[in-house]
């Protein structure tokens, strides 16, 4: 599990110019994640749903169909 | 003969039993496993935001002129990233739900875990150079 939270925390911070660009601020979400971890704690209700507020805004963009290529369109 | 054929067997079985009994004594760190989860969570996140920057891109098919991203990659992305999704989804319903069986959070999580850094990777692979 410790090398998923480093490649993670090594992935946001190489990204973090074109993460930020996204309009989505994945530092916060780096510093929830590292505050878990080094609390050594369950994460709690508000942490989660923070996580899920977050999920369905990207999956509502990420799913969106309408820039696709439909042959015979 | 068979007399040494049936011991054989029966330590076998007794082996198993052991092994199953050990297995089921050990303690199951639900802290971690609810971290590890929460990890996968944050890390199916950070990929689609990736992935959000590769479905912004001109579809080759239309247009090869770089950069673009062909459809079938576009296709691909997206099977995966449900895919993590539902594995996320169930591991942070596992580990928030009291009373979860221990060695299925546990067997959940690892498929999370393997799902979004399959996401991720895939992401990496494929975004904007």
């Amino acid at each position: 599990m410790l090398d998923t939270i480093k490649a993670l925390v090594s992935y946001l911070l190489t990204n973090r110019d074109k993460l930020f660009a996204a309009g989505l601020d994945l530092y916060d979400l780096y510093t929830k994640v590292q505050a878990v971890i080094d609390q050594h704690r369950v994460p709690n209700d508000p942490e989660w749903d923070a996580l899920d507020a977050q999920a369905k805004e990207l999956q509502a963009s990420v799913r969106d169909t309408s820039g696709d290529y439909k042959p015979g369109a | 003969m068979i007399r040494s054929t049936l011991s054989a067997i029966g330590a076998l079985f007794l082996i198993a039993g052991c092994a199953t009994v050990q297995q089921a004594s050990q303690p199951v760190d639900m802290t971690a496993l609810a971290q590890a989860a929460f990890v996968a969570k944050s890390t199916y996140i950070a990929a689609m935001v990736v992935e959000k920057q590769i479905l912004d891109l001109e579809r080759c098919d239309r247009n090869p002129k770089p950069p673009c991203v062909w459809q079938s990659t576009v296709d691909n992305m997206r099977k995966i990233e449900l895919a993590a999704d539902a594995a996320t989804q169930s591991a942070e319903n596992a580990v928030r739900s009291l009373g979860s069986d221990p060695a299925l959070v546990a067997v959940l999580v690892a498929a999370a875990t393997n799902a979004a850094n399959g996401f991720k990777t895939y992401t990496a692979a494929n975004k904007v150079k």
